[in-house]
């Protein structure tokens, strides 16, 4: 009788054990609904996701509620929704005021210039607005202002009260807007647009607007100290500008900067950049590092914090910087593309999505693999042929004294064949490169695009069974990335072989034929597409050949 | 131009790929076969340095364009005489082409070593000792040609003059590698090439000489 007591206790223990363990056990799923390009957020049972649709008609955008160990809670689709589909999720916390009360509530805002509160606990509509559409809707950050919720909109901006709905307060605006958040400062609305027009909206509805610079504002202003910080995107790099001055130059594409305690991180195509604004804004190290999305910060009980950044190129995976010197990378065992960053929850869940649409959620407990990063990573292949050029050179020195020219070509060219022969892709890529920049090109623009795409890097596929071209991407530095990138959204196959001078594509969507060839701005590329280089505004055009 | 060594040339099917070896071989067979004094010890010799010469060059493919046989042509061509020399550049690209690949480029690549093969039994043969410095000049020359020969397999019609010249430009630092790459074979390997057919060609002719005398006296 004790035995079977003992026995069934053991059972109860067990599964006992086994249910916590589902709790905090680390899972993942693919979505298969194309891109996640914004920050999951946790609650305190739930993660909540968004994703971007497939664009090729065989999945709409969703958003997604999963509870801690991955089962499925509650999801919503907009079938109307258009592309990018980029404006973060907002969590909103159960309160009172214009309109009366609401519940814990996460807001939506679609690309179709819909915007949605539901109930957090159970995805029910609370209320829903329309805002305008100029071949997309919202795709900027929404903001919190006490009782109200700011949209930023395509060519405008709205506020709502949290309770119902209603529309508080609505401005126009002269220029159209993408991936425009708004900031909340105490007297007015920060908001910037593809102008870069940097507007301020009084709450009494007066406008200001000041120019800041030949470029696009793709980010929520930043409050500092110093004043407002802008991340201008350039044609083909970037400006920080600090109240309408200029202060730094950077690179391409800037991601979502943010601030906190005083410390602003910044990134583009290039570079994660550290500002420290305490007083006067001060530019504190920079650290080599692709990222274009969003940027979080990750907060630890001790009062310290790390900055996360999505790795947006093949190698995917997180930057978690401290400092400019102490950083690594976080690797999933997915990675690809990222754009998100990641959600944190409490006892240390973070949360993981990435452009191939996969949700990882993750424990403390959790180890995934680091790359640490201390400096760059030595070419030692480089080194080595360059050592056996000096000494080539230094052997042949006396017969260049001595005016022996078959000695001196003897003990020279081996070492100039050897420094060439294992350097040629980067020779020659620098080569190409100065041959680029000597060529004006004819430039593959059509005008029957939408006018957004210009100054975006644009994707042209001329399959058997018609014309397929995405445009509206940016942050790519080759035909590779840029192409890979477009098929993915597209829901394009690719098939890539590899030969000496890089990988070239097999096959488009199963067409083999007699090969691909493409062009960049109207102009037939020459290297493999791994090397050949893209500018921020390509044009890449895939034919056959 | 790497690019057109089996990368981006156009696709041929198995058929017309089958009628350019045919092509190829036959004219190879064509050239060999004119009277001999002693055709096993001139197949002998022709196989070995084929075979030596295509190995060298699968052995030499990972590094781009360094082309042993652009020497190896210059020298045959210079030893060997015009009709052999062209045999040999068509017999080392068929072989090593079987290993690497194979397709539309090779009868670019044939034609063009066979000229490069010419060349050297046009300009390099004098008084049967071969001149290093006319072989370093033509070391340059040819093997800058032969690159641009070669870039003709990526005409097609959809090629400009314009697209074409900028294909050219872009392979300027192949060419000059390949270049490089001549030239250094031709400082280290041609002599010992050239004397080894020389060598062998005196061998031939004193064994024939003592093989006719014993007919004589038979």
């Amino acid at each position: 009788m004790r035995l079977v007591a003992l026995t069934l206790a053991l059972i109860c223990f067990t599964s006992l054990v086994s249910a916590h363990s589902t709790v905090t056990d680390n899972w993942e799923k693919d979505l298969e609904n194309g891109y996640i390009s914004t920050a999951p957020l946790v609650t305190e049972h739930l993660v909540i996701v968004r994703t971007s649709g497939t664009w090729d008609g065989s999945g709409s955008p969703h958003v997604f509620a999963f509870d801690f160990s991955g089962e499925p809670v509650w999801q919503i689709e907009n079938p109307h929704a258009l592309h990018n589909d980029l404006s973060p999720l907002l969590l909103v916390t159960k309160g009172q005021g214009c309109g009366g009360t609401w519940q814990d509530m996460v807001i939506i805002a679609w690309a179709d210039g819909k915007v949605q509160a539901l109930d957090v606990a159970t995805g029910t509509e609370q209320w829903s607005a329309q805002t305008e559409v100029d071949t997309w809707g919202i795709t900027g950050s929404l903001a919190l202002d006490g009782d109200l919720v700011v949209v930023p909109t395509r060519q405008g901006l709205s506020t709502y009260c949290l309770a119902d709905g209603t529309l508080q307060q609505r401005v126009e605006l002269n220029q159209l807007g993408w991936r425009n958040g708004v900031t909340v400062s105490d007297d007015a609305y920060l908001l910037g647009n593809e102008e870069g027009v940097l507007n301020t909206i009084y709450r009494n509805g007066t406008v200001i607007s000041e120019s800041i610079g030949d470029g696009k504002i793709r980010h929520a202003p930043l409050l500092t100290n110093a004043g407002i910080l802008i991340h201008l995107q350039t044609k083909s790099a970037s400006e920080i500008f600090i109240n309408g001055e200029l202060f730094l130059t950077a690179g391409p594409s800037p991601a979502m900067p943010v601030i906190y305690n005083n410390q602003v991180y910044l990134a583009t195509s290039e570079d994660f950049i550290f500002l420290d604004c305490s007083l006067e804004c001060e530019n504190v190290g920079i650290t080599p590092f692709h990222s274009n999305g969003e940027i979080a910060i990750q907060e630890f009980d001790d009062g310290e914090w790390k900055v996360w950044a999505p790795q947006n190129n093949p190698e995917g995976g997180w930057g978690v910087f401290t400092t400019t010197e102490d950083w690594m990378i976080l690797q999933s065992p997915n990675d690809d593309y990222a754009t998100a960053a990641p959600g944190f929850g409490s006892d240390g869940i973070y949360v993981l999505g990435n452009d191939k649409g996969i949700l990882m959620f993750y424990t403390s407990q959790h180890n995934n693999s680091v790359i640490s990063q201390g400096h760059e990573d030595l070419d030692y292949i480089f080194i080595i042929t360059t050592l056996i050029l000096l000494v080539s050179i230094l052997a042949s020195a006396p017969a260049f004294i001595f005016h022996l020219h078959e000695k001196l070509l003897k003990t020279l060219l081996p070492g100039v064949v050897i420094f060439m022969a294992f350097n040629i892709t980067m020779i020659s890529t620098a080569w190409s490169g100065y041959l680029s920049e000597q060529i004006e090109p004819e430039g593959d623009w059509d005008d029957s695009w939408s006018e957004e795409w210009k100054g975006s890097q644009v994707v042209v596929f001329e399959l058997p069974e018609g014309q397929i071209v995405f445009g509206g991407l940016s942050g790519h530095k080759t035909v590779e990335s840029l192409t890979d990138d477009a098929a993915f959204r597209v829901g394009i196959l690719i098939e890539k072989e590899t030969f000496d001078s890089g990988e070239w594509i097999k096959s488009i969507n199963g067409h083999e034929g007699a090969g691909w060839e493409f062009k960049i701005d109207g102009e037939r590329g020459l290297l493999g597409i791994s090397e050949a280089e893209v500018t921020s505004d390509s044009v890449i055009r895939w034919y056959p050949a | 131009m790497v690019l057109a060594s089996g990368t981006h040339g156009p696709l041929l099917e198995s058929g017309w790929l089958l009628a350019i070896q045919v092509v190829l071989i036959t004219t190879a067979f064509l050239l060999l076969t004119k009277p001999s004094q002693n055709p096993r010890r001139e197949v002998l010799l022709l196989s070995s340095i084929v075979l030596f010469t295509a190995a060298l060059r699968v052995a030499m493919e990972p590094l781009p364009n360094v082309q042993p046989v652009t020497m190896a042509c210059l020298v045959a061509g210079a030893r060997l005489g015009l009709r052999r020399g062209v045999a040999f550049a068509i017999m080392v690209t068929l072989l090593s082409n079987m290993v690497i690949s194979d397709g539309w480029w090779t009868l670019f690549q044939a034609s063009g070593w066979a000229m490069v093969a010419a060349a050297g039994a046009k300009f390099l043969n004098s008084e049967g000792v071969l001149n290093m410095r006319n072989l370093l000049y033509l070391s340059v020359v040819t093997s800058l040609l032969f690159d641009w020969w070669v870039s003709l397999s990526i005409i097609d019609s959809g090629t400009t003059f314009s697209d074409f010249m900028l294909y050219l430009a872009n392979g300027f630092i192949f060419d000059l590698l390949h270049i490089f790459a001549t030239m250094t074979f031709a400082m280290w390997l041609a002599p010992a090439l050239s004397d080894l057919i020389s060598e062998d060609a005196t061998l031939t002719e004193s064994v024939l000489a003592v093989g006719e005398t014993d007919v004589v006296l038979g």
